[in-house]
């Protein structure tokens, strides 16, 4: 179920929504939450509620391990089993075809002929996110940065809740865990217009901006080798806006429905194209991800502490392994070790860059990252090269379908990442005028929602 | 006014009331929808006759509908149209047919798809064509479900009992792109041949799914999605957004200019050679004849196959168009099934008046319009004697 459908904006939602609040009892609510985040979840596939609840009752006992054992060898296996549970989960749902394809082709460039099975595994939806929530909540537990919940439900609520159940934000428990603790007493009206104003901007960026966006360059990306160099500008810089408008939307409507039901989730997008170096792209953009790689796994590999080689070898590591997450493919691989490289590259030349006005500097680390925008769009090399190509070296052919349409898309779309502020920088209190804009925008949401089936959000994959 | 009542008015325009608001109203106007008659202004002629059938019924019954009519293709391919609408009319009998009277009793039956049923005046059908062709009456018996399935001995037998076809024919259509589809294939099915009373279970069956089915759409399909995809089409004018629609047609030219528009799932049709599934017909044939009824196939070609030879460039193909209707012509003639294979007779026709704009098929649709039907009604007639001996 996806959050622009007609089953969830008429259904679900509202009786999801009312069912919770006449629930009084905290505990009634971690249960309905949880159960209405299974029901939501087996939308996609029902048989994958079964690893979700695994994954959960996991992390959960080992929650209760780490709150009951204070010796640390027994602490140390309360947290390495599970997490090597669930990233065994992880890796063989996500990554096992992944490595047999690679390994046919490691054997066939070595002139073997290795008979590799392919293995028909169904990816499960949103495995990535909800394994990154058990495995943070076990880290932080073992750390002790936060006091592992005795209520299953607590827990199961944690995990499983329907607002960034699929597609994140990857929220840590420490960060909800405040609010988890008084379900009971949250209160309605309060959270009310700061969740729908979430929720109606999140919408209107998914629908009105990406997908349109979307139509444009999905027909004209499949026949990526006729693209004009100015046709593949545009289709990327399409695909940077879309990328940006799908996600930040999810986000938005992620955290609104947060707020619907008295939980703040944490912010994942701080306007990234506004980033003025690499360094602050990573610091704005999947913030709940990039925060995470960097606390479970930049840091305790040394992070920044340690010889100049030292260092890149720890973000080069980071940045991979982040590419790799975001899909089971070499493309992703490559557009984690670029960004890794410039992140590298931005640590040496610092001093320097930062002394350069702010306008060129941003508009370089944009242009920068729409060039790895290119590997993470492309479905294998060749593509890659060929849009690198295009866009660089300058090639004649035949006009994409729509393009004065996709040209004032992508200047709205720069205009409002550039110009506009975010969501979070907004304070939701809105005059009567703009309450009717929001209203006419609500309006040509559902209007595009009830015109075309509705499109998947683009990190679903991931 | 007292301050409470300012701050009221205040209140209320807040986001947090209104959104929430608009989504309450969509769902109870979503369910009124459902409800009330008012959803026959939301659908066209052509998806309300459909929408409102008795389960397992062809279409709703004694309908007399006044249409206007576009081509298909146009419709599937989001195209501009370059014959002009028509207009037609669409009546039903008390069984849910297109038929314009039932009282008289009827010499054969057609059971069929759009083929069969579909023209854009009620006397221009092929079963009325053909009754005028040879003296009496032949019962439409033709649906619009697609694919076309072959009707159970059973469902044949007692639709032709009821319209009171006695010693006469039942004709089936077989349209070339239907054949090779898997649902048609699979229904070939070693149980549905030999295990006694199969058919009896299989005709309860469909018709709870039916039921289920109509339940489903009834349910999960809204109004305001067809509302709301129709305007949206008109954005998608290959202008302001691309046209998604057009994947589902293949555009091709005559060396006069004229447009022809292929229904891109019958080009499957000749990619490769499909296999032919005789089984079910020889099983038909089998059972009806225990009745004193002939079982008569009729083999419809689609528009690439006839007018392929006659196009300026043609779209590659692996397979000669027609090679499958003939295959199957042979095949069922081999087991003594009467069989009429319509492509020679509608492609001299097509090759002889092109060159005078005078087509068999409509160049915006998938169907033939009245000049093929004529012509195929005159085929049938030709190559079925015993056909006129049924009226006696």
């Amino acid at each position: 179920m996806l959050f622009n459908s007609l089953p969830f904006l008429l259904v679900f939602l509202p009786v999801t929504y009312f069912i919770f609040w006449l629930l009084k009892n905290k505990s009634h609510r971690y249960i309905w939450l949880s159960l209405t985040g299974y029901v939501f979840y087996s939308f996609w596939n029902y048989k994958f509620c079964a690893l979700m609840a695994f994954s959960t009752i996991v992390a959960y006992c080992a929650g209760l391990g780490l709150l009951r054992w204070s010796d640390p060898r027994r602490r140390f296996l309360c947290m390495v089993i599970p997490v090597t549970t669930d990233l065994f989960l992880l890796g063989f749902f996500k990554y096992t075809n992944f490595l047999l394809d690679s390994g046919r082709h490691v054997g066939a460039w070595l002139g073997f002929d290795w008979q590799l099975p392919v293995l028909d595994i169904v990816l499960p939806v949103g495995i990535s996110f909800y394994t990154f929530h058990t495995i943070s909540y076990i880290i932080d537990a073992y750390r002790g940065v936060v006091t592992p919940t005795r209520n299953f439900f607590e827990f199961s609520c944690y995990v499983s809740l329907f607002a960034q159940l699929v597609a994140g934000p990857i929220v840590r428990f420490r960060q909800i865990e405040a609010d988890l603790d008084n379900i009971d007493h949250a209160d309605r009206s309060n959270h009310l217009d700061i969740g729908w104003s979430f929720f109606a901007i999140g919408l209107a960026k998914k629908v009105l901006i990406a997908d349109t966006i979307a139509m444009i360059i999905d027909p004209a990306l499949a026949k990526y080798a006729q693209l004009s160099t100015l046709d593949a500008w545009l289709c990327m810089l399409g695909y940077t806006f879309q990328l940006y408008f799908d996600f930040s939307g999810y986000s938005d409507m992620a955290i609104g429905l947060g707020h619907l039901f008295g939980l703040r989730l944490p912010q994942n997008f701080d306007s990234p194209y506004k980033a003025v170096d690499i360094s602050d792209f990573w610091r704005r953009w999947h913030i709940s991800l990039s925060s995470c790689l960097r606390d479970y796994l930049y840091v305790p590999l040394g992070g920044n502490r340690g010889s100049a080689l030292f260092v890149l070898r720890n973000l080069m590591i980071t940045m991979l392994l982040g590419g790799l997450w975001h899909g089971a493919s070499w493309t992703f691989v490559v557009w984690g070790g670029y960004h890794g490289l410039l992140l590298a590259l931005y640590r040496f030349a610092k001093p320097k860059w930062d002394g350069l006005p702010e306008i060129p500097r941003r508009a370089a680390t944009f242009i920068l990252v729409v060039i790895g925008w290119v590997f993470f769009r492309s479905n294998d090399f060749t593509m890659a090269t060929q849009l690198l190509a295009a866009m660089f070296l300058g090639r004649s052919g035949t006009a994409i379908v729509a393009r004065p349409m996709l040209m004032a898309m992508v200047c709205l779309a720069m205009a409002i990442a550039q110009l506009a502020p975010n969501t979070f920088e907004m304070e939701h209190r809105w005059s009567p005028l703009t309450t009717c804009g929001f209203v006419l925008l609500f309006g040509l949401s559902l209007f595009m929602i009830y015109g075309s089936k509705s499109t998947p959000f683009l990190y679903f994959q991931f | 006014m007292t301050a409470t009542g300012t701050s009221q008015i205040k209140t209320r325009w807040r986001v947090g009331h209104i959104l929430p608001r608009i989504l309450a109203l969509m769902a109870i106007l979503e369910v009124a929808h459902r409800i009330a008659p008012a959803q026959w202004r939301v659908y066209d002629v052509g998806e309300a006759r459909v929408r409102y059938r008795l389960a397992g019924e062809p279409f709703a019954r004694n309908l007399n509908l006044i249409e206007t009519l576009g081509g298909d293709m146009i419709r599937m391919g989001n195209l501009r149209a370059q014959e002009p609408l028509e207009q037609g009319n669409f009546t039903t009998d008390s069984y849910g047919y297109r038929n314009l009277d039932s009282d008289r009793p009827a010499a054969g039956v057609i059971f069929g798809d759009s083929f069969t049923y579909g023209a854009r005046d009620d006397r221009d059908i092929l079963p009325v064509r053909l009754s005028e062709q040879i003296g009496c009456r032949i019962y439409n018996g033709a649906g619009p479900d697609q694919p076309f399935e072959l009707p159970s001995p059973m469902a044949a037998k007692a639709l032709a009992n009821r319209v009171g076809v006695k010693g006469g024919f039942v004709f089936v259509e077989a349209i070339e792109w239907n054949l090779f589809h898997p649902s048609v294939l699979a229904q070939q099915n070693w149980a549905r041949l030999h295990l006694p009373g199969y058919w009896r279970w299989e005709n309860l069956a469909d018709k709870i799914a039916a039921v289920l089915d109509e339940m489903r759409k009834r349910i999960g399909h809204s109004p305001f999605e067809t509302l709301a995809e129709r305007a949206t089409r008109v954005l998608k004018d290959d202008r302001l957004l691309p046209n998604s629609y057009a994947d589902n047609v293949v555009q091709a030219y005559l060396p006069n200019g004229d447009r022809m528009v292929f229904y891109r799932r019958e080009m499957k049709t000749f990619e490769k050679h499909w296999p032919i599934r005789i089984d079910d017909y020889v099983h038909l044939a089998q059972e009806l004849k225990k009745d004193n009824l002939k079982l008569a196939v009729i083999l419809v070609p689609s528009k690439f196959t006839v007018y392929h030879r006659l196009l300026a460039a043609k779209p590659a193909v692996a397979v000669e168009p027609g090679e499958l209707l003939q295959r199957l012509e042979s095949a069922l003639r081999a087991k003594d099934i009467a069989v009429v294979n319509l492509t020679d007779a509608l492609r001299a026709d097509a090759e002889a008046h092109a060159a005078e704009l005078i087509y068999n098929y409509y160049r915006d649709d998938a169907h033939w319009n009245v000049r093929g039907i004529k012509i195929a009604a005159s085929e049938i007639s030709r190559k079925l004697p015993d056909l006129r001996k049924a009226c006696r």
